[in-house]
C-alpha cells in the first residue's frame, strides 16, 4: 500500500480517475490496472524470462522447442493484447508516459521479422524480461530516480568531454609518431585514454613505454588520471547521491516532512495568528 | 546623477566584452578553433588543407589576444586578481611563445585554449569552482597522503631497489610505481608477485600499502565531491528561499506577533477588571 501511495501512476485500478473516460475505455483500464491482472503479467513475465533463457540451451531446445516456442508465442500475445488495450483506451495519451513508450518498443521488437539485416532483434527479444522493471514499483521508483538525476550532471558530462577532447588532441601531438598503435589518431587517442581512464594497464601497457621514449611522459598520465578518474568519479557519485536524495526526499515529502511543507505551514501559523489579531483589535474597539 | 555620467573608455571596452551576444560569438569562435586543432591532429587533412586551417587558427587566435588585451586595458591589474582570468590569460598566451627548441611541446599545449569553454559556460564554471573551492579544505587529507607516500616510497627504494631496479630503483621510480599500485594497475600480476618470489614477506608491505593508500585517496576523493555537491545544492535551496535562515526569520516574526498579542489580551483583561 506504502509503494502504491507513492506511485500514482500505479493506481490505474482507482475508479474515480477514470468517471470522464467513455465506459468501454474505463472498463479497459481498470481490467488491465487491477492488482491480481497485473501479478498475473508479472509471472508471465518471469516464465518468459526463463523460457528466453533455456533457448539458450542447444539441448534444452532439442528435446522442448516446440512446447517452449508455443509458449512463448501465447505469452507475447498477452503482453500484445495488454498493450493493444491500453494503446486503445488511452489513444496518444499512451506515448505520453515514457514507461509506456519503453513497454511498446520492447514488446514491439518481437512483432518485427527477424531476418536479414533483422536478425540481431530475436537476441533482443530478452529485453521484454527489463519490463519487470516497470511492474514492480519498488524498482520503478529507483531506476526513475536514477534516470531523473541524469540530466541535472549535464555540466559535468560536458566537462569530461571538453577533458577528454584537449587530453586527446595533446597525446595524439606528442606520441602519435612514436606509437601510433596507441595515439595513432583522434580516435585511437579517445579510445586509449577511456583505457586508461578506466586504469586497465595503464601503467604496464601504455605509461611505462611510452616514458622511455619520453621520459617526463608521467606528468600527462597523472595529470589526465588524477583530473579525468576524478570528474568521472565525481559524475558517478553525484548521480547517485542526488537519486538517493530524490528518493528520500520524496519519501519526506510524502511524510509532510520537507521544509517546503514546513515553510508553507509556519506561513499559514502566521496568517492565522495575524488574523486573531485583527478580530481582537476590532473587538476591543466595539466593546469601548 | 551618477547614471549620466559619460561612461569612461574603460567602463565602454568592459560593456562591449560583457554582452550576451558577443560571449556567444567567442564561445563558437572556442568551438570552431577544437574542431580545427583537432584536425590538425591528423597529417592527411593538414596536407590538403594545411594552409587554410593555420589562417583560420591564427585569426582565432588574434580575435582571443584581442579580447584579454582590452580587458587588460580596461580592469589593469585588477584582472589578475579573478582566477578564471589568469587561466584565460596564461592559456591563449601559451600560443604566442614561439615553439621552438626546449619549447616544443608548447605546441602542443595550444589545445589548452578549448579549457576557456570551462569559463564561458556558466553551468560548467559552477560546477569547476564548487570543485575547486572544497580543495582547500582536503589539505589536511592530501597532506597525509603524501606523508604516506613519501614515508612507503622510502621503504620501498630500501627493501626492493636493489633487485627490482626497474620499479623501486629511486625514489622517483618508487613514487611512481607506489601510484601505480594505488590506482591497482597490475598490482599483483606486474609488481607485488614478482617482488613476492624474491621478499616472501612483501605481501605484508603491499597490503598495508593499499589499505591506506587507496583508502585515504578515496576518501580525499569522495569528501571533495561531497562537499561541492553541497555547495551547489546550498547555493539552489536558499536561492528558492527554502533554507533554515528564512524559516527562523518567518518563526521570529510569529513568535513577536503572539506576544503583542498576548500584551493585548492582558491589557484588556485588567480594563475590564
Amino acid at each position: 500500500m506504502f509503494f502504491v501511495a507513492l506511485c500514482p501512476c500505479i493506481m490505474t485500478a482507482d475508479a474515480t480517475s477514470f468517471s470522464h473516460l467513455p465506459p468501454w475505455k474505463a472498463a479497459l483500464e481498470r481490467f488491465w490496472g487491477h492488482k491480481s491482472v497485473q501479478n498475473f503479467i508479472i509471472v508471465l513475465i518471469l516464465i518468459n524470462a526463463a523460457i528466453l533463457g533455456m533457448e539458450t540451451s542447444p539441448r534444452i531446445l532439442a528435446a522442448w522447442g516446440q512446447t517452449l516456442h508455443a509458449l512463448d508465442q501465447g505469452i507475447l500475445a498477452v503482453f500484445v493484447a495488454e498493450i493493444g488495450c491500453l494503446l486503445a483506451a488511452r489513444g496518444w495519451r499512451f506515448f505520453k508516459d515514457p514507461w509506456g513508450v519503453f513497454d511498446f518498443i520492447v514488446v514491439g521488437i518481437a512483432l518485427v521479422p527477424a531476418s536479414g539485416p533483422f536478425a540481431v532483434l530475436r537476441s533482443l527479444r530478452v529485453l521484454r524480461v527489463l519490463r519487470l522493471v516497470n511492474k514492480i514499483p519498488s524498482i520503478r521508483r529507483v531506476v526513475g530516480a536514477l534516470l531523473g538525476a541524469i540530466p541535472g550532471m549535464a555540466s559535468v558530462f560536458g566537462l569530461v568531454m571538453i577533458l577528454f577532447y584537449v587530453f586527446a588532441v595533446i597525446s595524439t601531438k606528442l606520441f602519435s609518431q612514436s606509437f601510433p598503435a596507441l595515439f595513432g589518431d583522434l580516435g585511437l587517442s579517445l579510445f586509449t585514454l577511456f583505457q586508461i581512464m578506466t586504469l586497465e594497464g595503464w601503467s604496464g601497457d601504455i605509461a611505462r613505454p611510452i616514458m622511455e621514449v619520453y621520459p617526463y611522459s608521467w606528468i600527462f598520465f597523472f595529470i589526465f588520471i588524477l583530473t579525468a578518474t576524478f570528474t568521472v568519479l565525481n559524475l558517478f557519485i553525484a548521480v547517485i547521491v542526488n537519486s538517493l536524495n530524490t528518493i528520500h526526499e520524496e519519501e519526506s515529502a510524502d511524510q509532510g516532512n520537507d521544509i517546503e511543507t514546513v515553510r508553507k505551514e509556519l506561513a499559514a501559523v502566521h496568517e492565522e495568528v495575524s488574523a486573531l489579531r485583527k478580530l481582537l483589535e476590532a473587538n476591543a474597539q466595539s466593546s469601548r | 546623477m551618477e547614471g549620466l555620467a559619460p561612461l569612461s573608455l574603460r567602463d565602454r571596452v568592459e560593456a562591449f566584452w560583457a554582452q550576451k551576444r558577443v560571449q556567444n560569438v567567442i564561445i563558437t569562435l572556442i568551438l570552431i578553433n577544437a574542431v580545427l586543432l583537432g584536425m590538425e591532429t591528423s597529417p592527411r587533412i593538414m596536407a590538403s588543407w594545411g594552409e587554410i586551417i593555420t589562417t583560420l587558427d591564427h585569426a582565432m587566435l588574434t580575435v582571443f589576444v584581442i579580447e584579454i588585451v582590452s580587458l587588460l586595458f580596461a580592469r589593469g591589474w585588477r584582472f589578475f586578481k579573478d582566477p578564471w582570468c589568469v587561466f584565460d590569460f596564461l592559456v591563449v598566451g601559451i600560443a604566442l611563445i614561439p615553439a621552438s627548441g626546449p619549447f616544443a611541446v608548447l605546441r602542443a599545449l595550444r589545445v589548452l585554449r578549448v579549457l576557456r569553454l570551462i569559463s564561458k559556460i556558466p553551468s560548467i564554471r559552477r560546477v569547476v569552482s564548487a570543485l575547486l573551492g572544497s580543495l582547500p579544505g582536503m589539505a589536511s587529507v592530501f597532506g597525509l597522503v603524501m606523508i604516506l607516500f613519501y614515508v612507503y616510497a622510502v621503504i620501498a627504494t630500501k627493501l626492493f631497489g636493489e633487485s627490482f631496479p626497474e620499479l623501486f630503483g629511486d625514489l622517483g621510480m618508487s613514487f611512481f610505481t607506489l601510484f601505480q599500485v594505488m590506482t591497482l594497475e597490475a598490482w599483483a600480476g606486474g609488481v607485488a608477485r614478482p617482488i613476492m618470489e624474491v621478499y616472501p614477506y612483501a605481501w605484508i608491505f603491499f597490503v598495508l600499502f593499499i589499505l591506506t593508500a587507496t583508502f585515504t585517496v578515496l576518501n580525499l576523493f569522495v569528501a571533495v565531491i561531497v562537499n561541492s555537491l553541497n555547495t551547489l545544492h546550498g547555493q539552489e535551496e536558499s536561492d528558492k528561499g527554502n533554507d533554515m535562515q528564512t524559516m527562523r526569520h518567518e518563526l521570529e516574526l510569529m513568535r513577536r506577533d503572539v506576544k503583542e498579542l498576548r500584551e493585548h489580551l492582558l491589557k484588556d483583561k485588567e480594563r475590564h477588571v
